[in-house]
């Protein structure tokens, strides 16, 4: 084979592979994300931990907030549910980090593997 | 709550049923290792057969038997032989029987109030499952799941046929005493009963009797015959799937798994994918017999430590 096909060829396969690690980090980071709550299921992102940090600064404690399946959950103490967002996004987003910076440097499929 | 007051408030239950071709019993060994090293509701147990048990005794080792299952619950060996062709890579298939026409019955046969039933394929590599042990939720099931490369499963495990109902996973069931899960399991059963019938209302293949087909009716029916959300889906997170064509590669640490990924469209094509703290249904069961050695060493380390 041409040897400028082959590498082409390699390079596109790392391309390949490294688009579907970062897929993989980023369906981790959303199981990370979710969170179940009073009955109700949430994602710990930037729209609901605005939403609620908004809430608290109107002087609620507590509200009815509708969660991802459209149900409404009363959450009797919002500051606590706060916490539990922002628990799940940092430790989403830290992993996030710590596993894109892994990839990053990655230049081919055996530093992608970490062979 | 039904009538029956069980031994402990919770944990995970699986079946394993031996076959000439695999060994079940060593694949619950592996994937009740997996619960005890990640999950908080950790108590387990194995239902299987008298023949499977005493397979196990003379192959597996008593220690490791001990740290994997705190309760053993032997049924009836199952009469129902379900052939199913099974692929290992896309170059190498075989057929063995399987005998899943029992599940439906882990309601009484489960040892725990709350349990998550899982099969013996499937790996467990973190704490996911454990807030549903906290919450009022009756019966659980993935809706979704994707395949290695993110890719949307085959058509007949989205809906059971064109335009069809919902499908929902068996793999991984959570269930409590309740009298709503006891009328899931009875209607479990009653699809299971009048297979026949049930195929011909829901427009799916009737050769290969699965599961999924029983729980996704149930849950149909269950929800109103509607997409309704009575049945929970595991906050919406899918299950993802190793293919049958898929092979595992290596095992660098209990949690980081290198597997190859087979293009079903482009078939000449397959590319590496490093699977680190997912949860794996392992459908590919000759690649996890290649590599069982392996996982039981390191998960030995990290238990036993």
């Amino acid at each position: 084979m041409d040897e400028r096909l082959e590498k082409a060829l390699e390079f596109a396969n790392y391309r390949a592979t490294l688009s579907n690690q970062k897929r993989n980090i980023r369906s981790r980071m959303q199981v990370l994300q979710s969170v179940h709550h009073k009955g109700g299921s949430f994602v710990a992102n930037e729209v609901t931990i605005s939403f609620i940090s908004s809430i608290i600064a109107a002087g609620k404690k507590s509200a009815i907030i509708v969660d991802t399946k459209d149900n409404p959950v009363e959450i009797e103490n919002l500051q606590e549910f706060q916490t539990l967002l922002i628990d799940a996004y940092q430790q989403a987003s830290n992993e996030y980090k710590v596993q894109m910076d892994k990839i990053k440097r990655a230049r081919n499929i055996k530093q992608i593997m970490d062979w | 709550m039904s009538d029956s007051v069980k031994q402990e408030e919770s944990g995970i239950c699986m079946f394993a049923y031996n076959n000439d071709q695999l060994d079940y019993v060593q694949f619950a060994h592996i994937a009740a290792g997996y619960i005890k090293a990640h999950m908080k509701n950790k108590n387990t147990c194995l239902i299987t057969d008298k023949g499977t048990y005493g397979w196990l005794k003379d192959s597996i080792d008593s220690k490791w038997h001990s740290t994997c299952f705190d309760h053993v619950v032997i049924t009836e060996e199952p009469t129902v032989n379900n052939p199913r062709r099974h692929f290992d890579s896309p170059w190498s298939e075989f057929t063995a029987p399987f005998y899943n026409n029992n599940k439906d019955q882990v309601f009484s046969y489960t040892p725990f109030e709350k349990t998550l039933l899982i099969d013996t394929d499937y790996i467990v590599k973190n704490n996911f499952y454990d807030y549903i042990f906290d919450t009022d939720i009756p019966v659980s099931m993935h809706r979704t799941a994707r395949y290695l490369e993110h890719q949307l499963p085959y058509i007949n495990e989205i809906t059971l046929s064109d335009g069809g109902v919902n499908h929902w996973w068996s793999t991984v069931v959570y269930f409590d005493q309740s009298q709503e899960s006891k009328m899931f399991f009875d209607l479990w059963t009653h699809v299971k009963d009048n297979w026949d019938y049930y195929h011909l209302l829901y427009q799916f293949p009737p050769a290969l009797f699965r599961t999924d087909f029983c729980v996704s009716i149930a849950a149909h029916i269950m929800n109103g015959f509607n997409e309704n959300n009575f049945i929970h889906d595991f906050l919406g997170i899918p299950l993802v799937n190793m293919d049958q064509k898929d092979d595992l590669i290596e095992i660098q640490d209990i949690n980081s798994w290198v597997l190859l990924s087979h293009n079903r469209q482009e078939q000449w094509k397959n590319i590496l994918t490093k699977k680190i703290d997912t949860n794996l249904h392992i459908m590919n069961k000759r690649a996890l017999s290649r590599h069982t050695p392996t996982i039981i060493e390191k998960l030995q380390e990290a238990i036993y430590e």
